[in-house]
């Protein structure tokens, strides 16, 4: 089956950088699937009050923002199908505008009729952050979030942070495309944050795993100091992981981060490609 | 990648219909899936009774009897699985989870399984429950086997699709029905959506083309007052073997949960449905 890929180009209020259609590229190509890049231009609905008629400027201003963000999708299209072009990736491309807030959604309504969305990652970027959250909480579908500062390779090692919960077994299950083309699989579960009740969870889903055809090892890590996404992702790229498998939790009302969730701190430093689902 | 199915076997108050070793094991089949069974077997909590045996002389005798029914009803459906199991060549296990009937533990197990299958009876409150706690609970899709209906192959899949982020996860759920089946009908109800909906079952069928599976869309208008039923309708009119489904707008999962007064397909349901939220 080939697989459908997603990437959404939000360039308001910040740009992502160019790095992101190389790696969404190379990643497509790793998974075989096809890659539709769609940007979401910013449409700013015009104020018109008195008080913004004082402000002559303002017309302008949000004709210049929106203008910004369409060259800048369209910059970064262009990119993105010369990448795709060189790594052999069936490509298609469309633009879509929504309003300031309804960036996000628009993009995780049509991330549903994709296989998985994949987004850049750059740390201090709004765009890309309220981004990944209103995807993986509202597309019903994988998220895979890739550093902007890194070039995203072939996903040898896959590692799953593992907890025994429902979002944890749906991201098992969204991240099927990279378990099986993987050489090493890990499932992490750490001790000493949450209270787990089965000490031998991890054993559990390698065993799993393993009857469905996925050779797995079972690890236990400890919490340390740190938060615990940031143990998470240190531990998988210590043990050379190319990939970090998670279930996102959140508040899906406010799409606020429950404190204490793994998800928040990964979140805000992603140091490899993490696939998130909800 | 073999696909890993689970199946719990309700065996207290009312336990499943013989069929559903059948229909289990015939779905698993179609699948080349292993399957794991477990007799869920009551036992009942012991704790709380203490006041209640003052009231109550004979409940020790009762609670007895009750575990030992519910064993044997455990016993009898295994062994019809193993029996069907046998004759289609599905790899199975067994295994029997004597606890207190909390769906929780019940959608726990179900989270290192790719799919659940579960015989269903709408007048069974155990079924109803466990039915609740995995489609809710578990991260992965459940396909309810009503008793009556004789599951043998899954040509036709009937996909229930409103566009929301729950028909999404359903659809990917419903990848291995869909890989094997001969046809694919994506049904969109109409009436209760706004008009810019209606591009998406032709959309979600170009996707599907993408991905090698042949589908079609088409519209339907609601029947009577529950999305749900007409969506059975014209699944059945079609002879489709499985309707898959997400949540949907006033949505049958919900009122199968809070019980509801309105017509819902699950308490008349007649074909095999795949469940994902």
């Amino acid at each position: 089956m080939k697989l459908q890929a997603f990437l959404p180009l939000i360039t308001y209020p910040d740009a992502i950088s160019d790095s992101v259609a190389g790696n969404a590229t190379a990643l497509a190509a790793f998974l075989g699937a096809d890659l539709h890049v769609s940007a979401f231009n910013v449409d700013i609905p015009n104020v018109s009050n008195a008080l913004s008629r004082m402000l002559m400027k303002l017309p302008d201003l949000i004709r210049q923002t929106e203008a910004q963000g369409r060259a800048r999708g369209e910059h970064l299209l262009a990119i993105a199908k010369a990448e795709a072009a060189e790594r052999a990736v069936h490509v298609t491309t469309s633009t879509s505008t929504a309003g300031p807030p309804f960036l996000g959604e628009a993009a995780a309504a049509e991330a549903r009729y994709f296989d998985l969305a994949i987004l850049g990652w750059e740390a201090g970027n709004e765009a890309s952050r309220s981004a990944a959250e209103a995807i993986a909480f509202g597309s019903g579908r994988p998220t895979v979030m890739l550093p902007a500062s890194t070039a995203a390779g072939p996903v040898e090692h896959v590692a799953i942070a593992w907890d025994g919960s429902r979002v944890a077994a749906r991201a098992v299950a969204d991240a099927a495309p990279f378990l099986q083309r993987a050489g090493r699989t890990t499932v992490f579960t750490v001790v000493d944050e949450k209270p787990l009740d089965d000490v031998s969870i991890a054993d559990r889903l390698a065993a799993s795993l393993g009857k469905r055809g996925i050779a797995a090892e079972a690890m236990s890590i400890r919490a340390e100091d740190c938060p615990i996404g940031l143990s998470l992702q240190e531990h998988a790229l210590e043990h050379g992981a190319d990939l970090l498998v998670m279930g996102a939790y959140g508040h899906s009302a406010v799409r606020d981060f429950i404190l204490g969730g793994a998800t928040e701190y990964v979140f805000d430093d992603l140091k490899l490609p993490v696939l998130c689902s909800h | 990648m073999k696909t890993q199915a689970f199946l719990p076997l309700i065996t207290y108050p009312e336990a499943n219909a013989d069929s559903v070793a059948a229909n289990a094991t015939a779905m698993a089949a179609w699948l080349g899936a292993d399957l794991h069974a477990t007799s869920i077997d009551v036992e009942t909590q012991r704790g709380w009774d203490a006041w209640l045996r003052v009231l109550y002389v004979e409940l020790p005798e009762l609670i007895r009897e009750a575990e030992k029914v519910s064993r044997e009803r455990g016993r009898h459906l295994l062994e019809l699985v193993r029996e069907q199991a046998a004759n289609r060549g599905v790899n199975l296990t067994t295994s029997t989870a004597a606890q207190p009937l909390l769906g929780e533990i019940i959608a726990e197990h179900a989270r290192y399984f790719d799919i659940s299958l579960l015989g269903w009876e709408p007048g069974n409150p155990a079924c109803r429950s466990t039915a609740q706690a995995v489609a809710f609970g578990s991260g992965r899709p459940l396909v309810l086997l009503p008793v009556a209906v004789e599951t043998r192959t899954v040509s036709h899949v009937a996909i229930a699709w409103d566009g929301s982020r729950v028909a999404a996860r359903a659809v990917a759920d419903a990848m291995p029905f869909l890989e094997r089946a001969s046809r694919t009908t994506v049904l969109t109800v109409i009436d209760e959506k706004p008009l810019k909906d209606k591009g998406g079952a032709e959309r979600l069928v170009d996707g599907l083309h993408r991905r090698g599976i042949a589908a079609d869309a088409v519209l339907v208008k609601q029947e009577g007052s529950s999305i749900g039923s007409s969506l059975q309708e014209h699944a059945l009119e079609r002879q489709a073997d499985l309707l898959v489904m997400g949540g949907f707008g006033h949505s049958v999962i919900r009122d199968f949960v809070v019980g509801g007064a309105t017509e819902n397909v699950l308490d008349d349901l007649r074909l095999p449905v795949q469940l994902s939220h």
